[in-house]
């Protein structure tokens, strides 16, 4: 908008709802307007490099990790540019990219199948993208046939695994009633599985969704007898509301086909646990446990000498052989009840043999039968003793470890042969030990305790995301602690991509864990990773003050979290952040330069609002924060450095809303005749020689820094000033009252004419900025008045002024205090500087 | 090269301020290679002087313990002590200049010698209160 135009329209509506229509949040329909509201910002250069014929996917990348949230949300919504990104971009570089980008779970699987197939990704980025996912967008997913059913055969996790099944069950069995999902629970989950979570979640609820999906049969003709779902397998006979349904569990159940004339809605219960009583089957380890130490059998032999029919003789015979008949072991297996499955779990020597015979399609049998009795390190120390590590299947591992608690889960990653199956198991990752993660307290003590965890957690980089995610919104302070403890924090923290390339919710993740704790090198650690420093910690030049305390480093974070990427973590100038020394003190202050920006400070003062350090009542900045303005102050000069903002024919030199600033050097004379013309002194003074001899006068007490420029004429005269024939004191006399008189008087720097501007000339505000150089701007760039006192002394400290004050009021509202004091200026920083980060996507 | 000038860097005396010994510079960078480009230095017999030590130093050299000065030897005091406190930062110049509207005061508490001084820093008045004791301890307080 023209200022013209601007006029117009607050003339149009009145100045209190322009001043509203002018601080709305700039809105953009489309990433083709939003690029263009900032040309030269990342998103405009995304969209450029993708146009090209030869992308360049790690400048793109990292154009990505410096978009705001609204440009994000639309990248995402532009389906060419998405399309580029898929035709350039390997799996590796998709898998970087999904994630900066706003997207729905079903857009993002279907961005990455387009650009590689999806058994080409990490199984971890998988995971996360699908347990990041909300109810409305992992029901879109799951009716999106094509793109489902991709992610089912890919992704090897278990569906009903993810927490938003058990979060939202309402949703979990309206999409159980569904093919889709009923298929992907059915396949990836297991039919056991399904059958556990029916009976955890409102069993007769679930049972009518499922049924209402028409989903029901297939599922009820699917079941079959085992251990471990027996118990849960009664609850669905319970809460089954038809005949027919609780007939077909129980002929699941119990092997036998169920004969006529039962009622099964008024007696089939009883008749089920007459049937489960007969067989001794139907507990669970706890209980089987307690009823062997009440008394009987101790060890398979007793158990064999106390019935001489029981399936553990002809078992231990059929071990002994030489040739072992499996499918003959696991029929026997099968018959037991659940003292004798006890004991033979108990029994050493038979389930070493059974681990030399069997294959891992033979142990997953052996496990379904067994598993619900043994705990869940020993059955895994029995899959690793078989050497059938990752080829038990893996809907029977997800079963014994949704089986299990944390402790269960602790004492595995305690016991090194079972953590190796573990970790060899299909589909089980650290991030997936779902009972282990939900109770800080034993999640804890592993980390800190069992450094095997967290070796198997730095085996990948996703798992690492995936962990940090997890742990930051679950007793994050704790997990700080323990991880400090198990001395890999270095290792987990610098594991997490660096920078810019930082996926934003790894961002958000580590702000929170870094939030949580107090110690100090840790969190400096983890602030060089977010924003690609290579030290932070006390000045060198300027030494004394000591490191950083941990609130401020928390200030600072939150500091940083409001500037653009490209000026801190994309900053290749900007190498330290330091803590110098503060010789202002409570006053904070700070020096950027030799790549780093050091700040001084008080601690005790962090919060102290500026109230005339450095402004007058009416400036903007007053009444912020001061050592948030002196940092974001001294990230303005490391933005400067790299991007050279205020270079010698920049924008600040020539663009007139930024003030035209220009350099006059110590030309004096120059300046004089400069002064001189646009004042028309030539008026006063019409004959040359007159002319010229007061202009030199004046020339003399300018670069004497003389605040009474009659010193000027004085020196000229000497002795004889205002004797005799003096013409030096009546010149005096003539120009004394000439504006241009009033211009070098006033711009001197011993009056702070950057606070105490004289009166412009020619539209233009001259001044010493007491630094070897006078200069002058536009007047009408201070028109409503400054941001401080001192952003005027010259164009570099006006950029950082500015920039400090642009930042006060992120991320809520960018740009607010400028705006309301100069409009234009305000325009090219959210154009130049901020590159489009502001900008919100229209709904 | 002055002693205590940063090598590169315009030198700029106080002539006027000169004591024995004593000199006080203002020292500008012309590269702007940092934020804060400008210093104000104090030098004692050609090495440079700094902080607390220095001010208690330039007090007794100059006998302001003994006989406190008044008038524009006060403020000629308050000016020199002035290339001690007054410290350039990122955010404000650092030029030493007394507020012409608040002469300094320098008086005797006890056995201290109190400076009361205001100097114009951009503008805008900044007061500072600087004690000290011919057997030693300087404390600067500003505001």
């Amino acid at each position: 908008m023209s200022a013209g135009q601007a006029a117009s329209l607050a003339s149009g509506i009145g100045n209190a709802a322009f001043t509203r229509v002018m601080r709305a949040p700039r809105v953009a329909a489309n990433a083709g307007a939003a690029a263009a509201l900032a040309p030269t910002g990342p998103l405009a250069q995304l969209r450029d490099e993708l146009d090209d014929t030869f992308v360049n996917e790690g400048k793109c990348l990292r154009l990505l990790g410096q978009l705001g949230d609204g440009e994000r949300i639309l990248v995402g919504r532009d389906a060419t540019m998405m399309q580029q990104m898929a035709d350039a971009f390997n799996a590796s570089e998709m898998s970087r990219a999904i994630e900066q980008v706003k997207l729905t779970v079903k857009w993002q699987m279907h961005w990455m199948s387009k650009a590689k197939g999806l058994d080409h990704y990490d199984q971890g980025l998988l995971t996360r993208l699908l347990e990041a996912a909300d109810a409305a967008a992992f029901g879109e997913l799951i009716g999106w046939d094509e793109v489902r059913d991709k992610v089912r055969k890919a992704w090897r996790g278990d569906p009903l695994e993810l927490p938003l099944i058990a979060a939202d069950p309402a949703s979990a069995r309206r999409w159980l009633g569904t093919a889709g999902f009923m298929t992907w629970a059915r396949e990836r989950s297991g039919v056991p599985a399904v059958v556990q979570w029916i009976a955890a979640h409102d069993p007769a609820a679930s049972l009518a969704a499922i049924k209402a999906g028409g989903q029901l049969a297939g599922l009820l003709g699917a079941i079959s007898d085992q251990p471990t779902i027996r118990p849960q397998l009664k609850q669905l006979f319970v809460a089954a509301t038809t005949a027919d349904d609780r007939r077909q569990l129980y002929e699941a159940r119990f092997g036998t086909r169920a004969g006529g004339g039962i009622d099964w809605m008024a007696n089939g219960e009883a008749l089920w646990t007459q049937q489960e009583l007969a067989a001794g089957t139907g507990s669970d380890r706890a209980a089987v446990t307690a009823s062997v130490a009440a008394g009987g059998p101790q060890n398979v032999n007793a158990a064999i000498a106390a019935d001489k029919k029981s399936p553990l003789v002809a078992l231990k015979d059929e071990l002994d052989d030489l040739n072992v008949d499996e499918d003959k072991c696991l029929r026997l297996i099968g018959q037991l009840n659940d003292r004798e499955a006890l004991l033979l779990t108990r029994d050493a020597t038979l389930m070493k043999q059974m681990a030399g015979a069997f294959n891992g399609s033979e142990m997953s049998h052996a496990l379904e039968r067994l598993g619900h009795l043994m705990a869940l390190k020993d059955a895994l120390a029995w899959i690793e003793q078989a050497k059938e590590s990752g080829d038990v299947t893996a809907a029977v591992t997800n079963r014994l470890i949704e089986a299990s608690n944390a402790q269960d889960i602790a004492e595995v990653i305690g016991y090194p042969k079972a953590l190796t199956s573990l970790r060899k198991s299909k589909g089980v990752r650290p991030t997936t030990l779902t009972p282990l993660l939900l109770d800080a307290g034993k999640r804890d003590f592993v980390v800190q305790s069992y450094g095997a965890f967290l070796d198997w957690v730095l085996a990948d980089a996703a798992d690492v995301s995936g962990l940090l995610r997890l742990v930051s919104t679950n007793s994050p302070g704790t997990f700080f602690t323990a991880l400090k403890t198990s001395g890999k924090q270095d290792r987990f923290i610098t594991a997490l991509p660096k920078g810019s390339l930082m996926p934003p919710p790894d961002r958000a993740a580590l702000r929170l864990l870094f939030l949580s704790g107090v110690d100090v090198p840790m969190k400096i650690k983890m602030l060089n990773q977010r924003y690609n420093l290579d030290r932070t910690g006390e000045d060198t030049a300027l030494a004394g003050a000591g490191n950083f305390e941990a609130a401020t480093l928390d200030r600072m974070w939150d500091v940083l979290d409001r500037m653009p990427e490209q000026d801190l973590a994309d900053n290749k100038w900007l190498e330290q952040l330091t803590r110098r020394t503060n010789p202002t003190a409570p006053t904070p202050q700070g020096v950027t330069g030799g790549n780093r920006v050091a700040v001084g400070y008080d601690p005790a003062h962090l919060a102290d609002p500026e109230t005339g350090a450095f402004t007058d009542p009416a400036d903007q900045m007053r009444g912020t924060n001061l050592f948030d303005t002196n940092l974001l102050h001294e990230m303005g000069h490391a933005s400067d450095a790299q991007y050279k903002w205020t270079r010698d024919g920049g924008p600040f030199d020539t663009d007139p809303a930024l003030g035209a600033w220009a350099d006059h050097r110590l030309h004096y004379a120059r300046i004089v005749d400069r002064l001189a013309d646009d004042t028309a002194l030539a008026t006063t003074f019409p004959i040359h020689r007159e002319l010229n001899d007061v202009k030199s006068a004046l020339t003399d007490a300018m670069s004497n820094k003389s605040v009474n420029a009659e010193t000027g004429f004085q020196n000229k005269a000497g002795a004889s000033y205002g004797v005799g024939a003096d013409k030096w004191k009546p010149l005096w006399n003539r120009v004394k009252a000439h504006p241009i008189v009033a211009a070098i008087q006033n711009g001197q720097a011993a009056k702070s004419p950057w606070n105490n501007p004289p009166a412009a000339v020619a539209g233009r505000i001259y001044h010493d900025t007491d630094y070897d150089y006078w200069a002058s701007y536009n007047a009408a760039t201070r028109a409503g008045g400054k941001l401080s006192r001192y952003q005027f002394r010259d164009k570099r400290d006006f950029f950082a002024e500015t920039y400090a004050t642009y930042y006060e009021t992120a991320p809520a509202d960018p740009g607010r205090l400028v705006k309301a004091w100069n409009n234009g200026v305000f325009e090219w920083f959210r154009k130049n500087v901020d590159r489009g980060r502001e900008t919100q996507a229209a709904p | 090269m002055t002693a205590g000038i940063p090598e590169g860097w315009r030198e700029e005396e106080r002539v006027d301020l000169r004591s024995g010994g004593w000199r006080f510079y203002r020292a500008v960078d012309p590269t702007f290679a940092e934020s804060v480009s400008e210093q104000n230095i104090v030098v004692r017999d050609g090495e440079r002087i700094a902080g607390p030590e220095g001010i208690q130093a330039l007090l007794a050299d100059t006998g302001a313990f003994d006989d406190p000065p008044t008038g524009d030897g006060a403020a000629r005091l308050a000016e020199q002590v002035g290339h001690f406190v007054v410290e350039p930062t990122s955010r404000s110049s650092g030029r030493v200049r007394l507020d012409p509207g608040r002469p300094p005061v320098v008086r005797r508490d006890g056995d201290a010698l109190v400076l009361d001084l205001t100097f114009d820093r951009d503008g805008a008045p900044w007061p500072v209160t600087i004690t000290a004791r011919p057997s030693g301890g300087v404390t600067v307080q500003p505001g």
